[in-house]
């Protein structure tokens, strides 16, 4: 019988806070995320925790696809990687659609 | 409270222009004027005043009782407008439209609190004819004066004393916010001024179109658009002070007016009004909760049954009595909305019993 007051978890710890903060990569089956791993073998990087995480991809989409779809095959778990922006790059356009081709001020509608 | 036919000055498109009224077609009309005796405008200025702090009554009548499904309002604004009901951030103007033809009191029977417009044209144009046709008249209407003191007011919540301008691409929009942005720099404030839909977003910031993070930003440009497209999501995930207040969005809500008469039956200056169904009513208007420039209006009496076209009422209606109107409406503008905002009124009228973007806007002298 093992008695102890404490167990401390030295490597184990290290280890999953490593995996923690592992950079999810979108066309890793384990990670895959269809729009941004296509995103980021045409741009050539993708975006994770803030950060710009160059890449360097040495096929296709289609590739990264099948491999993933393989690995569900097997019973494989996925976490898909979040969409994220990268910092310092601006997107347009999220607003003012409904109001293309409307004023937008309410004048009367008594 | 009378109409008085009146000869156009001469050249009065040019002045008109001159004084920013680009769109002014057919709207502006001078051929005639209105006249209010005193008790006309203290009887406006009282009723706008008590609707202004009803209004704030019954919205917080709507946040206690959660009444957003009923108003047609998505899940994703709610957070956004209770957050900001506590936060109590500034807010800017508003236009409540009023029946009122000098003999009863004035009915409410809408309130723009949002993206209300026609403001140049009761702030300024108005004022401006009134010098050239009557200069030693008077006028109800402090609304320049009041904007200016307003931004001055304001200036200690906006970061770094500046105010960023939006609206859609649209000559009266466009107009209209650079006039406010004009009272703003009156005020002591920088400003700056782009299209709605060169808002940008940098993964944690709205920005301007160069990549500055937004500050205090005046949007005119109607919440319940914003929270449903592409960067609705993004909303209160950062620092961004829009003016409008996001809680603006209950009371330019149409649901406003039955909630009012729920907490105010039989007041002097409301109409009964009811969600969905018109009870007991035999003369009514039925208004999409969202509508806007009197589209999807449906009038039924005895004798009446007018309709407007439009691409409102998938949200829901409401049922309002309806007013004992003749073909004007007086748009009553308010400066913030803490003690007696009221400060000055516009005329617009219509063939129609609808007051529509197209009915026209009639200047006004004081007796």
């Amino acid at each position: 019988m093992k008695k102890s007051a404490s167990v401390a978890l030295g490597l184990v710890t290290v280890l999953a806070a490593a995996r923690a903060q592992r950079v999810a990569d979108p066309c890793d089956p384990a990670t895959f995320n269809a729009k941004v791993c296509k995103a980021a073998v045409g741009g050539g990087a993708y975006c994770s925790r803030g950060a710009r995480i160059a890449t360097n991809y040495s096929q296709s989409y289609p590739y990264y696809y099948d491999q993933y779809r393989s690995y569900t095959a097997q019973g494989g778990a996925v976490i898909a990687s979040p969409a994220e922006l990268c910092p310092g790059h601006l997107i347009h356009g999220g607003f003012g659609a409904t109001g293309l081709h409307h004023g937008a001020g309410s004048r009367a509608g008594s | 409270m009378r109409r008085v036919v009146s000869t156009p000055r001469d050249h009065w498109q040019s002045r008109v222009e001159a004084a920013g009224l680009t769109w002014y077609g057919s709207y502006w009309d001078e051929s005639a004027f209105y006249e209010l005796t005193a008790a006309d405008v203290d009887a406006l200025e009282s009723a706008t005043n008590e609707l202004a702090a009803m209004t704030l009554r019954a919205a917080q009548h709507a946040i206690d009782n959660k009444l957003y499904a009923q108003m047609g309002i998505p899940a994703n604004a709610i957070p956004l407008i209770e957050a900001s009901w506590e936060a109590e951030p500034p807010s800017l103007y508003g236009r409540f439209d009023l029946a009122f033809d000098g003999a009863g009191p004035p009915k409410l029977l809408e309130y723009n609190a949002d993206t209300p417009t026609s403001l140049l044209e009761a702030s300024v144009v108005q004022w401006y004819w009134l010098q050239d046709v009557f200069p030693s008249g008077d006028q109800f209407n402090s609304i320049h004066e009041r904007l200016i003191a307003r931004w001055q007011a304001l200036r200690e919540y906006l970061p770094g004393a500046h105010v960023d301008f939006c609206s859609i691409d649209d000559a009266e929009d466009g107009m209209t916010v650079t006039y406010l942005r004009d009272t703003a720099e009156q005020a002591g404030l920088t400003a700056g001024m782009f299209p709605v839909d060169e808002i940008g977003w940098d993964g944690a910031n709205f920005c301007a179109p160069g990549g500055r993070p937004l500050g205090a930003v005046f949007k005119l440009y109607p919440w319940e658009w914003m929270v449903r497209e592409e960067f609705g999501a993004h909303l209160g995930r950062d620092r961004t002070l829009w003016m409008e207040p996001p809680w603006k969005m209950l009371l330019s809500n149409k649901g406003i007016l039955p909630v009012l008469w729920e907490l105010y039956p039989n007041h002097p200056n409301l109409l009964e009004a009811r969600f969905n169904e018109p009870g007991a009513m035999t003369a009514w208007v039925r208004k999409p909760l969202l509508g806007r420039e009197g589209a999807n209006v449906t009038l039924h009496g005895p004798g009446l049954d007018l309709e407007t076209e439009g691409e409102y009422g998938a949200e829901g209606f409401i049922f309002q009595e309806l007013a004992p109107l003749g073909h004007c409406v007086i748009g009553s503008w308010v400066v913030g909305h803490e003690e007696d905002p009221a400060c000055g009124i516009g005329v617009r009228e219509s063939e129609s019993p609808i007051i529509t973007n197209t009915s026209r806007f009639i200047p006004h002298r004081t007796a």
